[in-house]
C-alpha cells in the first residue's frame, strides 16, 4: 500500500496525540489507590462501554459492516469465563484472556458465514446470530446452567476489575490505532468505500474483514469475561443483552465512526451523560435519552470529534490563537 | 408424540393467523423502506401506540378496536409525518443514511416507549371482547386472531394492488428506483416519501388496534414484535412485498411447528436458523434485489 | 489531509485530554475537600429500586410501602438508639437501578461508600439481589432482602444478608397443600415455566414436591423470554390431558396464556397462573372468565396479622389500590429494622446482625418474623431466612382474590373443579 507524502505530517501529529491519549489513560491508574466505591465502579463501567465501542469500531467503523450482534462476543467471553471458572476452576484472569480467544475463534468461524452478507442484511444477521447463541445458552444446561445462569465464586474485586478493564481499553485503543495506520486499515477503508472496487485493486477483502471481525471480537470477549467475574452472576439474558450492542453503536456514532478518538470520546461522554441523567431525573431519563439521541444525530451526524475539529478551525479563522504544541 | 390430523390442522391455522399479523407489520416496514430506504426501528413502538389508542377508545367510549382502527391509523399517520419531516428528510443523501436513520428511529422508539410508560405506567392492560372462539369441525379459532389475520391479509393485498396498479404506486416505484429520474418526469420525491412513511405508520396503527385484542397492552409490547418484523423483512428481502408475505408466513410456521415438535425452549432457534440459512444462500433475502 | 490540519488535530486532542485530566483531578480534589460528616442526625436506610425497566411496576410499589413506613416512624419521632441516647429519624436513600444488575452493583457501592448508609434493603428480583449481595457482604453492612425468592441467595451462606420473603422452595410446600386439600384429588399435572432464575426455582421445587406427594407429571415445558404466541405449547399441554395446569409465568404472558387456552378450549380442572391474575387489571380484563383461577402472593390484605387492617386502609386511601406483597414486605422489613435497632441500641453492623438473629417472632404485617437456618426439600442449606414466611395460594372468587392456601388462613371454600369456559 503506497503511503501518500501528505500523510507524513499527519502521522507525526497522530503519534503525538496517541502519546497524549496514553498519558491521559495512564493517569486513570491513580484513582483506585486513593478512592474506592461508587466513582471507581462508575469509571470502570465507562471504560467497559468505551472498550466495547472501540472494539465495535474496528470492524464496523473501519469496514462499514455494521454489526448489531456484537454483544454476542461479550456473551461468549462471559460464558467462557463462567464455565472455565465454575467447572474447571481456572484463574479468573487467565480465563478472561481465554474468553477473548474463544470470541476470536468464534468470530473467525462465524465471519465466514456472516461477512458474505452485506449492509442491513449483515446487521440483522449478526443480531440473529447473537440471539441463536442466547438460545443455546438457555438450553444447554449441563454447560451453561440454562436459565438459572452461572454463579461464580464470590470475590467482588472492584479494584481488579477496574485495572483489568482499563488495560483492555488501552490495548484495544492501541490496536485500533495500529490497524488504522497499517495497510490493513487502508484495505478496510477501501472496503467501506466500495468493496467491489477494492477487490478489483487486488485487496483480499474476505481476509481483512474476518481478521478485523476476530480482533474486534477478542476485545469484546475479554470485556465480557472480566464483567462475568466482576458481577459473579451471569444468565443468558444479561450476558447476551442486545442493549449492549446499541450502547456500542451509539457511543461510536456519538463520537465519530471510523476514528480512534471517536469511540473514546463518545463512550466517555455518552456513558457519563446516561449516568448524570439517570441520577438527576430518575423517572424521565429514558425520555431524555431518546430525545438526545435524536437531537445529536439530527445536528451532529458526523459525531462530536468532527464537530470539534470544525470549531477549532473556526476559532483559528477568527483569530483566536491556540498553541499548536503543548 | 405424533399429533392427530386435527391438531396439525389447528397448528396450521394458528401459524397462518400469526403469520399474517407478522406480514402486516413487515409490509408496513417495507412500505417505508421501498421508497425512503430507511429501516424504521420505531415500527414496534408505533404498533404499541396504536394498541394504546385502541385500548383507551374501548375503555372510555366502548368503541370496538376494529372500528377504532381508523383513529389509530390517523393518529399514527400524524406521527409518521413528523418522523419523515424531522427524522428522515434531513439525512437524505448522507453517506451513512441507512445507519443514521436506524439509530435515530431507535432513539424515537426509546422516546415513545418511555413517554407512554410515564403517562400510563407499566400496568398491564388489554381489550377482552369476550367472544367465544369460532369452531370449524374439530378445530377452534380465536376470533380476535381470525379477524386480525383477515384484516391483515386484506390490507396487505390492498396496498400491494395500489402500488402495482395505481398512478401513486407507479410514482412510488419510480422514486424508489431513482429520485433524480423521478424528478425529471415531474414526480416530487419528497411528497412520495412523505406519503409512504405516513402510510407505513398508519399501517402500524392498524396493526396495534388488531393485536390489542390478542396480547397484553404494555409499553414494551411492540419491542419483540418490531424486531421480529425487521427480521422478516430481511428474510424476505428489503422492499419486496412478495418477500414479506413469504417471510411472514415462514416465520409463523417455523414458530408454531418449532414449538410443537422441538419444544418451547427451542422456539426461537428454528426461526433464527431459517433466516441465517436463507441469507447464507442468498445474501439479499428471498426476493430482495442486489 | 494537510499538515496544518494534522497540527490542529493535535491541538484539539490535547485540549480534550487537558479537560479530562483537569476534571479528574478536580473531581478527586472535591472528594477530598468534602467537609467531615456532621454528627449523627438520622438513620440512613439505603435501597436500589427498579423504577424503570422491566420491574418498574413492582419497584414503584416497593417504594410506596417503604415510604409509608418511613413516614410513620418519623411521625413517632424516629427510632430510639441507646448509643446516641435519643430518638433518630429515618431517612430513606434510594436510586433507580433500571432493572439492571450491573447498575445495581454500582448503586450499592454508592450507598455504602458515598452515602454511608447504616442498613441496606435488598433490590427487586433474584438476579439483581444475587449480584448485589456480595457487596453488602464485602463491606459488612446488613442487607435485608425482601423481594428475592430464589433459594440460591440464602444458599450462598452470606453472614450479612437476610431473606425476608418466602423462598421459592417454600412456594412448593403451599402448592402441595393445595392439591392435597382438593376432593376428589387430582392425579395428573402439567407445568409450564418461564426459563429464568426465579420462575425456574419455583417450578422445579413444585414439580419435585408434587411428584414426591404422588402426583404424576404429564407435561413439563420451559419457555424462553420473548415468546409471543403460546398456542402451540398449549395445544401440546391439552393433548397431555392434565387435571391441573400450573404456569409459572410473568403477568404479560399470563394474559396471552389465558386467552389462548380459551381459544383452543383447553379446560383443565384447575388453572394456576403464578403471576398475572394477581395483577389488578387481570380480573378487570377477563371478568367472569377469571373466576376460579388460582394465583399466588406472599402476602394478602385479608390476613389476620396485627397492623394489616390499618396498613391496607392507609395504603388504599393514598395510592388508590389494594397493597400487594410488593408493598407489604418492604413495610414489614421496616417494622423489623425498627425492632432490631432498638434491641441493638446501636447502628453498628455487627451489633445489628446479632440483634437480627436474637429477635424471635417479631410481629409485622407479614406475620411473625424469625430469622434462622433451614434445609429446603432439595437438601440445600439456607442461611438466615425468615422461618415464618408463607406463600399464599389465592383463588379468584366473585371477582376478588381470596386466600385459599394455607387452609388455616382461609375463610372461603375452594371452588373445584374449575367451572370451565363460559358459553
Amino acid at each position: 500500500m503506497p503511503k501518500l507524502g501528505l500523510a507524513v505530517g499527519r502521522e507525526g501529529a497522530m503519534k503525538r496525540s496517541l502519546m497524549l491519549i496514553a498519558l491521559a489513560l495512564t493517569l486513570f491508574l491513580i484513582p483506585p489507590i486513593v478512592e474506592k466505591g461508587y466513582y471507581i465502579n462508575l469509571l470502570a463501567i465507562i471504560f467497559m462501554y468505551t472498550a466495547l465501542a472501540q472494539s465495535w469500531n474496528i470492524i464496523s467503523g473501519y469496514s462499514g459492516y455494521w454489526s448489531f450482534g456484537h454483544y454476542m462476543f461479550f456473551g461468549i467471553g462471559a460464558y467462557a469465563v463462567g464455565i472455565l471458572v465454575t467447572k474447571l476452576s481456572f484463574d479468573a484472569y487467565l480465563a478472561s484472556v481465554l474468553g477473548g480467544l474463544a470470541s476470536f475463534l468464534a468470530a473467525v468461524f462465524l465471519g465466514l458465514i456472516l461477512l458474505r452478507i452485506k449492509g442491513p442484511y449483515f446487521a440483522i444477521s449478526s443480531l440473529v446470530m447473537a440471539e441463536i447463541l442466547k438460545v443455546i445458552a438457555i438450553n444447554e444446561e449441563w454447560l451453561t446452567g440454562g436459565g438459572n445462569g452461572l454463579i461464580l465464586p464470590p470475590r467482588y474485586a472492584l479494584r481488579e476489575f477496574y485495572y483489568a478493564i482499563l488495560l483492555t481499553l488501552l490495548a484495544v485503543t492501541a490496536i485500533a490505532y495500529a490497524i488504522k495506520r497499517s495497510s490493513m486499515g487502508y484495505a478496510l477503508f477501501a472496503i467501506r468505500d466500495d468493496e467491489t472496487a477494492a477487490e478489483t485493486y487486488g485487496i483480499n477483502s474476505t481476509k481483512y474483514k474476518i481478521l478485523a471481525f476476530a480482533i474486534s471480537a477478542f476485545f469484546a470477549g475479554v470485556a465480557g469475561g472480566c464483567f462475568a467475574w466482576f458481577v459473579t452472576y451471569i444468565d443468558p439474558y444479561s450476558a447476551f443483552d442486545s442493549t449492549l450492542a446499541l450502547m456500542m453503536i451509539v457511543s461510536a456514532v456519538f463520537g465519530g465512526i471510523g476514528t480512534v478518538m471517536g469511540p473514546i470520546i463518545g463512550g466517555f461522554v455518552f456513558t457519563l451523560l446516561m449516568e448524570v441523567l439517570w441520577v438527576s431525573f430518575p423517572y424521565v431519563y429514558l425520555i431524555i435519552l431518546g430525545a438526545s439521541l435524536i437531537l445529536v444525530m439530527r445536528f451532529i451526524p458526523d459525531g462530536i470529534v468532527e464537530r470539534l475539529v470544525q470549531i477549532v478551525q473556526l476559532m483559528g479563522k477568527v483569530g483566536i490563537k491556540i498553541p499548536a504544541r503543548i | 408424540m405424533i399429533p392427530s390430523a386435527d391438531t396439525i390442522l389447528q397448528l396450521i391455522v394458528q401459524a397462518l393467523l400469526l403469520g399474517s399479523i407478522y406480514v402486516l407489520m413487515a409490509v408496513g416496514l417495507n412500505v417505508i423502506y421501498g421508497v425512503v430506504k430507511a429501516i424504521n426501528w420505531a415500527h414496534g413502538a408505533f404498533v404499541m401506540l396504536g394498541a394504546y389508542a385502541a385500548y383507551w377508545l374501548y375503555e372510555l367510549y366502548g368503541i370496538s378496536p376494529y372500528a377504532s382502527a381508523v383513529f389509530s391509523a390517523i393518529a399514527l399517520a400524524a406521527i409518521g409525518a413528523f418522523t419523515h419531516e424531522l427524522l428522515m428528510k434531513p439525512f437524505f443523501g448522507m453517506r451513512y443514511f441507512r445507519a443514521i436513520t436506524l439509530v435515530v428511529t431507535y432513539g424515537l422508539a426509546i422516546l415513545l416507549i418511555n413517554i407512554t410508560r410515564y403517562m400510563w405506567t407499566d400496568v398491564l392492560r388489554g381489550v377482552n371482547l369476550g367472544v367465544p372462539p369460532a369452531t370449524i369441525g374439530a378445530i377452534s379459532i380465536s376470533r380476535p386472531f381470525l379477524y386480525g389475520g383477515l384484516v391483515a391479509i386484506a390490507l396487505s393485498i390492498l396496498f400491494y394492488l395500489m402500488l402495482k396498479r395505481t398512478q401513486i404506486g407507479r410514482a412510488a416505484r419510480a422514486v424508489s428506483e431513482s429520485r433524480k429520474h423521478a424528478m425529471l418526469v415531474g414526480i416530487n420525491p419528497n411528497v412520495m416519501s412523505r406519503f409512504m412513511v405516513i402510510s407505513g405508520a398508519a399501517m402500524a396503527g392498524v396493526t396495534g388496534s388488531l393485536i390489542s385484542t390478542i396480547f397484553a397492552v404494555t409499553p414494551e409490547m411492540g419491542s419483540v414484535l418490531g424486531i421480529k418484523a425487521i427480521t422478516i423483512v430481511i428474510l424476505g428481502g428489503l422492499g419486496s412485498y412478495a418477500g414479506a408475505l413469504i417471510g411472514g408466513l415462514m416465520i409463523g410456521f417455523a414458530e408454531a411447528s418449532g414449538t410443537y415438535f422441538l419444544g418451547a425452549r427451542y422456539q426461537p432457534l428454528l426461526y433464527f436458523l431459517t433466516l441465517l440459512i436463507v441469507l447464507s444462500i442468498k445474501p439479499t433475502g428471498i426476493a430482495g434485489e442486489e | 489531509m494537510s499538515y496544518k490540519k494534522g497540527v490542529v488535530k493535535t491541538t484539539y486532542i490535547a485540549i480534550i485530554i487537558a479537560i479530562i485530566v483537569i476534571a479528574a483531578i478536580g473531581g478527586m480534589a472535591y472528594m477530598y475537600m468534602k467537609p467531615a460528616p456532621p454528627a449523627k442526625e438520622s438513620i440512613k436506610v439505603g435501597i436500589s429500586l427498579s423504577l424503570s425497566g422491566g420491574f418498574a411496576a413492582p419497584g414503584q410499589r416497593q417504594l410506596w410501602g417503604l415510604t409509608m413506613w418511613v413516614e410513620e416512624v418519623n411521625e413517632r419521632g424516629g427510632i430510639y438508639v441507646a448509643e446516641y441516647g435519643k430518638k433518630l429519624k429515618v431517612s430513606l436513600i434510594y436510586y433507580d437501578d433500571r432493572s439492571d444488575s450491573a447498575t445495581a452493583t454500582r448503586l450499592y457501592e454508592r450507598l455504602i461508600t458515598e452515602d454511608k448508609v447504616d442498613i441496606l434493603l435488598g433490590p427487586y428480583g433474584s438476579g439483581i439481589t444475587l449480584a448485589t449481595a456480595p457487596i453488602a457482604e464485602k463491606y459488612k453492612v446488613v442487607m435485608l432482602s425482601q423481594m428475592a425468592a430464589a433459594d440460591t441467595i440464602p444458599a450462598k451462606g452470606y453472614d450479612y444478608v437476610f431473606t425476608l420473603l418466602a423462598v421459592a422452595s417454600r412456594f412448593g410446600l403451599s402448592r402441595v397443600e393445595l392439591l392435597d386439600s382438593l376432593s376428589p384429588k387430582p392425579k395428573t399435572f402439567a407445568l409450564l415455566t418461564s426459563n429464568e432464575l426465579y420462575p425456574l426455582t419455583v417450578a422445579r421445587a413444585t414439580k419435585t414436591l408434587w411428584e414426591k406427594a404422588g402426583y404424576t407429571s404429564v407435561f413439563y415445558e420451559e419457555y424462553p423470554k420473548g415468546v409471543t404466541d403460546f398456542s402451540a405449547i398449549l395445544l401440546r399441554a391439552k393433548a397431555a390431558d392434565p387435571e391441573v395446569f400450573y404456569a409459572v409465568c410473568y403477568p404479560a404472558d399470563a394474559f396471552v396464556i389465558m386467552r389462548q387456552m380459551k381459544d383452543i378450549k383447553f379446560a383443565p380442572k384447575l388453572i394456576f397462573l403464578d403471576d398475572g391474575p394477581n395483577d389488578p387489571k387481570f380480573v378487570e380484563v377477563f371478568g367472569k372468565e377469571a373466576e376460579g383461577v388460582f394465583t399466588q402472593m406472599s402476602w394478602h390484605w385479608e390476613l389476620p396479622f396485627p397492623g394489616v387492617k390499618e396498613f391496607v386502609e392507609k395504603f388504599k386511601a393514598r395510592y388508590n389500590e389494594l397493597p400487594r406483597h410488593w408493598s407489604a414486605y418492604p413495610y414489614a422489613a421496616g417494622q423489623f429494622i425498627e425492632k432490631a435497632i432498638e434491641k441493638a441500641g446501636s447502628l453498628d453492623s455487627a451489633k445489628l446482625r446479632a440483634a437480627f438473629l436474637e429477635l424471635k417472632d417479631v410481629p409485622t404485617i407479614v406475620g411473625p418474623v424469625t430469622f434462622g437456618d433451614w434445609t429446603n426439600p432439595m437438601g440445600e442449606k439456607l442461611k438466615q431466612i425468615n422461618l415464618g414466611a408463607i406463600n399464599f395460594g389465592l383463588q379468584i372468587q366473585k371477582g376478588e382474590m381470596r386466600v385459599a392456601i394455607p387452609r388455616k388462613y382461609s375463610s372461603v371454600d375452594i371452588i373445584y373443579p374449575w367451572p370451565g369456559w363460559a358459553s
